[in-house]
């Protein structure tokens, strides 16, 4: 069936409350970008939407806490969608599980091209152009527990391109069988998508990283859909603050000045790759050889991470180092388990640990008599095995720097 | 692993140095300081693990060489020769490694390590090589330093010490976390993400705030807006009042010219110039009446002479006619048809113009006139008219719309109050903010409570040691009882001095006297001040325990006082308390919408006032336009839009009537004619003495015609009359027509103007001018007021001022109006500033950014929380790693070299210390007397401590040997603090150990060391002077001195010494003197007992060897 082609832009996950975290301390200079972070980029998804003539915007929920952002969070939504509203734009939002639609405050009026869709059962808009429909939008804002169920958003009879728009996980096959031409969905911080042809299940991401894990740039989607129904998804970016993650690999020959000038020829390329943002970046040093050990054990960490900060991060944009870490070794020469040092028996210690992943640790015995029940103690539990893993494989590279009986060298 | 020879190719101080034939166990190296006695162990270790960045000072060798040299090892796997040399001008620098099997079959350098037994350089230094530097270090520490690291070697030492690496982790973890629960980095952050979890909570309120705030403003906003109308309002009115004072006096002229217009009532219609036409037409009709006389006595003579003729003269005198009317009868049929249609037409054009006067309400009556002026007067009124039934209708469905939103709005509160069982919602939010307070209160006095009990039981604490401190310490009161018995004694003694003046007490006199009365007066004083300290104290200290009690009392009473208030039995109080919150959270949602809906009812009353004010409106604007069309001459009922269409159709309407009066004068005129003709046939039909009577007129006429030929002969003479007769009729019917339009005429002039005569037609037209002069005048004055109100406000309501008693009175309503506008303006003054500053707390509400910096501060401590837990697992790993190997160390390793060590210390301290030992769990070592008297290892003096250091050295050795790594132990002067006896037992217990299977290497500087191994029958290698002896030397035997004191000749050195305690064979018995000290009865000038202190450091270590070099 042909129809006329459209555009729309595709956004979610704002989190208006949630300035970036994951760091250990922000500088005075970057303050502000911290601060203001998520509403910056919020509003240049606003600009996107004006300056790329889109005909609607979709919002598939976790746009805001209203709790947590005060008035100044429905205000700035409130405006930037009369924005929209006097271009004739309108808003298609469902609510996810922090901004369900009762959570938004009665004292700030939502303009009317904004249509919230409800919670529990999924309600549809059709757009018409010149009187004849083009598109019909069909979501639900999510309700607290539940998960999409695919079964819920009915296809169009008269076969009208179909928009479902909701806010949670659900499985890319339960999408993809059934008959909704694109999944607008929300819920994840990071771009994914997880079906693109015949049908599209599509998670734009936040419009702006919060965290270190959060790498690589951020934004909405401009989604194009021509006669033929066929979809094609282009992703702008709309972050100013952009998280990185970077790994150098040293090894017996490598020393500080080698890796200095390493860091800083990295740097410069990611800075030269992203010109005009705020970077954010986490530093890992990998490999092998001395200077790993030096990193990790003395201040040669420290005054690397220094020197980046003091040559890059005090401009605008910054590059700023977050952290510089020595990855510890995957796997330990095995002549070390064999030695009959105390380091060895240690080794053999926790070689054992390893070989035996029921076997539990116990830590309880470390901490503080009235903390073994409660958050300290539930924080002190490792219970993932993939975090156990690490937790021995750092402790046997503590083992092996302190019972080297190498002092470490700055 | 044993060296059984050395050659040293070139190494710092030695070149070509050999040694051979090392024992496999007790070698003893002498040399005086600089011998190179630290260059030779250096060397050792350098063939062994290689020349580091230390040991390279000691190229380029000093008297020349090939750097390195080669050791000559024997071991489980044979004996073999390692040899490690620098390769000359390598840069950086290599080494060349050769390790060879007598055959001089090469090893591979693995090879190396298992013949070291694994051991690395840093466990050998740790445990196989023994130097005065690490006594030194064991010196500098204080006993508690020095305890810890005896222990430390007991309980693992290779590399680095166990117990120390514990330590270093323990003291990690616990900066993390401390495990006896002081504060620690993780607590802290705890404790500051749990109190900025509370302020994030507390700012959640901002939005509750705003709301309420919104609210306020939005009802500022209106009662503004109500105020500007009223002032707007007030404004007018002040405006009205000025303009009626200014246009009163010709509001009242114009008001008498309208009681003259009234008086005079309204003018007729009276056409310009209708009677100028009126007496044209007067004279016109006068000339034709006359001419119409003249030509009627000329016919009449004509007639006379035509009957003097007497032949038939009627019908003679009718010839013409008749003839003439014989050419008619096609015209009459013609007239006949003409007034048939005539007579339809008419009938249609009344009747259509009866329709267009009913249909404007001018049913039965003429037409009005409607001039440009008059319609001009009706415009404003019929606009005020439409304005008002516009806004009375627009008021009422505002009325209408706000009272359904307040009656939605109305249910919306009262369902959510229902729903809570309350009735009103300020009673109900007042009800629960109280509960909330209350509950509170109940949650801070239960916090207080504890607060007081801690605080109690540590002033109780306090108290009691107080209370013990009330017994003066014994010290302090001895201290104070000698310094007072001191004094007394000088007084008494300088009293006594006194009375001996010559003595020296008598010489002192009163300064001593006086210095002992103070020390007595100071010692009381002081101890009188002591005492009342420590009850001042202890009485400031229940004072506040007692207060302490009274305010636990008051909270308790008040807190069964909030008990009693507060329902029963709904759980804990911070379960109620937040059940409390919630409620009144919903509540306060609920207070902007009541406060809509209160908005919206007074919107609602105000708009009922305002349909009010349009009802008043609509019905003066109905009574000004009745009074404007009245004055306009329209009929009463007309409404604007009649009279609208009235304007539009008046000339079509016109048009209409005229058309219908020419009709019917034509059919009039058509009738005439026809029944002119038709008379003339019978008139000349009667004059003509014929019966024709019955007959159609076309039939008389042919008769007539028939006639007249029969008379035509006997009229011949008659004709002319006849026709000059007929001239003159066709004249005077001329001027009969002519007379009867100009009739007609008149007659229509008065009928439009409806006047029956014309005297009539004259007093309407007088009556008419005086009317429109008094109009004209008034249409001045009118436009004269129109300009002074200048549009500001309609003209009735000037009028409504100037009407009236309150007419009187205008000034007065000015003064009283401009009090009010005044009120008003400060009333929106007020609210204008209340509103600007809701419009700043909303505005720094919208910009408080708190809840996102604490936040951001938030996400930096839970993040440096994270990393805290995150590396205090990995130390928590490493410690119960660590613990496992220290119990292994502990449980296997730990007794077994303890119990050694104990066999080590017994024989050295000749049995006065019998044991060490280590209690189970702890970290500490204990030693154990011959009287099995246990005790701690702080109390040992120096050299008893080095003493068992080295025991305990000797002991991991051989815990080492055991386990298969087996090495040479080096001793660098490690006897050299010991006295005598102590040294004498030290080498029987260094013979001993090698006795037991392990090679010991002894380099010492002190000829008595040298002695005391020489006297035990032990070869002592003299290191040779470098300097003077030349290469490929052998090593030179010891000084002559030494020599000639040793009893035994060194090849008769025993290999063999008996294990345990057992005394060696072959010394001599040991005796002790009186003092206890071990003395050596065969060589007295050895009795000299090494004391304690600074020792000569010179040529020991690197940089002795550097400076050596």
């Amino acid at each position: 069936m042909s129809l006329w082609p459209f555009r729309f832009v595709h956004a979610a996950d704002f989190r208006l409350e949630q300035p970036p975290w994951g760091v250990a301390e922000v500088p005075d200079h970057l303050r502000e970008q911290f601060l203001e972070a998520a509403y910056w980029a919020a509003e240049r998804v606003f600009e996107i939407v004006l300056s790329e003539q889109a005909e609607f915007l979709v919002l598939s929920g976790n746009v805001l806490q209203p709790e947590q952002t005060g008035p100044r969070g429905p205000l700035f939504l409130s405006e930037q969608f009369e924005r929209l509203g006097e271009r004739g734009i309108e808003v298609y939002w469902a609510g996810g599980r922090l901004d369900p639609p009762n959570a938004w405050p009665s004292s700030v009026r939502l303009p009317e091209n904004v249509h919230v869709f409800p919670t529990g059962h999924p309600q549809q808009f059709v757009r018409l152009r010149e009187g004849v429909p083009v598109v019909r939008l069909i979501g639900t804002s999510r309700a607290r527990g539940l998960e999409i169920h695919p079964g819920d958003f009915l296809p169009d009879p008269a076969g009208l391109f179909s928009i479902a728009v909701a806010h949670g996980a659900a499985g890319a096959a339960a999408l993809q069988s059934h008959p909704i031409d694109y999944w607008a969905l929300g819920g994840i911080m990071s771009r994914s998508t997880l079906s693109s042809t015949p049908r599209v299940a599509h998670y734009p991401g936040s419009p702006q990283g919060r965290r270190p894990e959060h790498a690589g740039p951020h934004g909405c989607t401009l989604v194009h859909v021509d006669q033929e129904r066929r979809v094609r998804m282009t992703f702008v970016p709309s972050d100013l603050m952009r998280w990185q993650s970077e790994r150098i690999a040293v090894d017996e020959t490598t020393t500080r000045q080698n890796l200095e000038a390493r860091l800083n020829g990295r740097l410069q390329a990611v800075r030269e790759a992203n010109p005009a943002v705020d970077l954010l970046i986490s530093w890992s040093v990998g490999g092998g050889g001395p200077l790993l050990s030096q990193l990790r054990r003395g201040k040669l960490g420290q005054e690397l991470l220094a020197a980046l900060r003091r040559d890059h991060g005090m401009g605008s944009p910054a590059a700023w180092s977050v952290s510089l870490a020595a990855e510890p070794e995957e796997v330990l020469p095995a002549a070390w388990y064999e030695q009959e040092t105390i380091c060895g028996d240690f080794l053999r210690q926790l070689r054992h640990y390893q070989a035996h992943p029921d076997l539990p640790l116990p830590l309880e015995a470390y901490l503080p008599e009235q903390h073994r029940s409660g958050a300290v103690a539930t924080a002190a539990q490792v219970a993932d095995p993939a975090e156990r893993e690490r937790v021995l494989r750092e402790a046997a590279v503590l083992g092996i720097d302190l019972l080297s009986g190498e002092e470490p060298r700055s | 692993m044993r060296i059984t020879a050395l050659e040293v190719d070139g190494f710092g101080i030695w070149s070509g140095l050999k040694l051979d034939a090392l024992g496999d166990g007790l070698n003893v190296f002498f040399g005086p300081n600089e011998a190179g006695k630290t260059t030779l162990m250096q060397f050792i270790r350098s063939v062994l693990y290689g020349f580091s960045p230390q040991r390279r000072r000691y190229f380029p060798p000093l008297h020349g060489g090939r750097p390195g040299g080669t050791l000559h090892l024997a071991g489980p796997q044979g004996p073999c020769v390692l040899s490690r040399h620098q390769r000359p001008g390598a840069e950086p620098p290599q080494e060349e490694l050769l390790l060879l099997s007598p055959g001089g079959e090469r090893h591979a350098e693995p090879m190396l390590k298992t013949i070291l037994g694994n051991v690395e350089e840093a466990v050998f230094n740790n445990v196989f090589a023994v130097e005065l530097r690490d006594l030194q270090e064991l010196a500098t520490l204080n006993d508690t330093e020095a305890a810890a690291l005896l222990y430390r070697i007991t309980a693992g030492l290779d590399r680095v010490s166990l117990v120390e690496v514990m330590r270093e982790v323990a003291a990690s973890r616990n900066r993390l976390l401390d495990r006896s629960g002081g504060p620690c980095q993780v607590l802290q952050w705890l404790a500051e993400r749990e109190k900025l979890r509370t302020e994030i909570r507390d700012l959640r309120t901002l939005g509750h705030r705003y709301g309420r705030l919104a609210a306020e403003r939005d009802q500022l906003d209106r009662e503004v807006a109500r105020l500007e109308e009223e002032g707007r309002q007030w404004t007018a009115r002040v405006r009205s009042l000025e303009i009626a004072a200014a246009v009163e006096e010709r509001w009242r002229e114009r008001e008498a010219l309208d009681a003259q217009l009234a008086a005079l009532g309204p003018a007729e219609k009276m056409p310009e110039g209708a009677v100028r036409r009126l007496d044209a037409l007067g004279a016109a009709s006068d000339r034709r009446r006359h001419a119409i006389g003249g030509l009627r006595q000329q016919e009449e003579q004509l007639r006379r002479e035509a009957a003097d003729l007497k032949i038939n003269p009627s019908l003679w005198r009718q010839a013409p006619r008749i003839e003439a009317l014989g050419e008619q009868v096609a015209w009459i049929g013609t007239l006949q048809t003409r007034i048939l249609e005539l007579e339809t037409e008419t009938a249609e054009a009344e009747t259509k113009l009866a329709e267009e006067q009913r249909r404007l309400g001018l049913a039965g009556q003429t037409l009005p006139a409607l001039s440009a002026q008059s319609l001009a007067a009706l415009r404003r009124p019929a606009s005020a008219l439409r304005r008002s039934r516009q806004e009375l209708a627009e008021g009422r469905h505002q009325v209408e719309d706000n009272q359904q939103a307040a009656r939605a709005l109305e249910a919306q509160v009262r369902s959510a109050l229902d729903s809570r069982g309350e009735r009103g919602l300020n009673e109900a939010t007042d009800r629960v903010g109280g509960l909330v307070g209350q509950l509170r209160r109940r949650v801070q006095i239960d916090e207080r409570i504890e607060q007081i009990d801690e605080h109690l039981a540590d002033l109780e604490e306090k108290s009691q040691e107080l209370l013990d401190r009330q017994m003066m310490p014994i010290s302090i009161l001895l201290g104070l009882g000698g310094v007072f018995v001191a004094g007394a004694a000088l007084v008494m003694l300088s009293a006594l001095g006194l009375l001996l003046s010559k003595s020296l007490l008598g010489q002192l006199g009163w300064p001593a006297a006086l210095l002992g009365l103070a020390a007595t007066v100071a010692a009381v004083v002081t101890k009188s001040m002591l005492e009342r300290s420590s009850a001042r104290k202890l009485d400031t200290c229940q004072r506040q325990i007692r207060m302490l009690q009274l305010q636990r009392r008051q909270a308790y009473e008040e807190r069964d006082s909030l008990d009693r208030q507060l329902p029963e039995g709904e759980g804990p109080v911070q379960a109620r308390l937040q059940a409390a919150e919630r409620e009144l959270a919903g509540l306060e949602e609920l207070v902007p919408v009541d406060a809509r809906r209160q908005a919206i009812q007074q919107e609602a009353e105000a708009a009922a006032a305002r349909v009010r004010q349009a009802e008043a409106a609509l019905a003066a604007a109905s009574r000004q336009w009745k009074e404007a069309i009245a004055a306009a001459g329209l009929p009463q009922g007309l409404s604007p839009k009649q009279v609208k269409e009235l304007a539009s159709r008046r000339h079509e309407i016109a048009e209409l009537d005229q058309r219908a009066q020419r009709r019917r004068e034509e059919l009039t005129q058509r009738t005439t004619e026809l029944a002119a003709l038709t008379g003339r046939i019978g008139q000349l039909v009667e004059e003509g003495g014929l019966e024709l009577q019955g007959k159609a007129p076309a039939e008389q006429l042919r008769a007539l015609v028939e006639g007249l030929g029969e008379q035509e002969t006997r009229m011949t003479r008659r004709r002319a009359l006849r026709q000059q007769a007929r001239r003159l009729r066709r004249k005077r019917a001329r001027h009969e027509a002519a007379l009867v339009r100009l009739k007609r005429r008149r007659r229509l002039l008065l009928d439009r103007l409806g006047v029956r005569s014309e005297d009539e037609f004259r007093r309407r037209a007088a009556h008419h001018a005086q009317v429109e002069t008094l109009r004209q005048r008034r249409d001045a004055l009118g436009r004269e007021i129109d300009a002074t109100i200048a549009g500001h406000c309609p003209e009735q309501a000037i009028g409504d001022l100037l009407a009236g008693e309150s007419a009187r009175d205008l000034a007065g309503q000015r003064e009283r109006a401009g009090g009010r506008l005044e009120a008003c303006a400060a009333q929106l003054k007020q609210r204008c500033e209340r509103r600007g500053q809701l419009a700043e707390q909303v505005k720094a509400l919208v910009d408080n950014r708190a809840c996102a910096a604490k936040q951001l501060e938030l996400g930096i401590v839970e993040k440096r929380l994270a990393e805290a837990v995150r590396r205090w697992k990995v130390l928590a790993v490493a410690s119960e790693m660590l613990e496992g190997v220290r119990k292994h160390y502990e449980q296997t390793r730990q007794p077994e070299t303890l119990q050694e060590a104990s066999r080590y210390l017994s024989r050295l301290t000749q049995g006065r210390y019998q044991r060490v030992w280590t209690p189970l769990g702890e970290d500490i070592l204990l030693i154990e007397d011959s009287q099995q008297k246990t005790l701690p290892v702080e109390v040992l003096s120096r050299g008893a401590r080095e003493q068992l250091f080295l025991c305990l050295r000797l002991a991991l050795a051989g815990s080492y040997a055991r386990r298969g790594a087996e090495l040479p132990m080096v001793l660098d002067d490690v006897l050299v603090n010991f006295d005598s006896q102590r040294a004498k037992a030290a080498v029987g217990v260094l013979g001993d150990f090698a006795a037991a299977g392990h090679q010991v290497l002894v380099f010492t500087c002190h000829e008595h060391i040298a002695g005391l191994f020489e006297a035990l029958r032990v070869e002592v290698h003299a290191l040779p002077d470098h300097a003077n002896r030349p290469a490929d030397l052998p090593l030179p035997a010891r000084s002559p001195r030494a020599r000639r004191k040793r009893k035994t000749p060194p090849e008769e050195t025993p290999r063999e010494v008996v294990a345990g305690s057992e005394p060696i064979e072959g010394l001599p018995p040991w005796e002790e003197d009186d003092d206890g000290e071990a003395i050596f009865e065969d060589d007295e000038d050895r009795f000299t007992v090494i004391e304690e202190g600074p020792f000569d450091e010179a040529g020991e270590g690197p940089s002795g060897g550097a400076e050596a070099a």
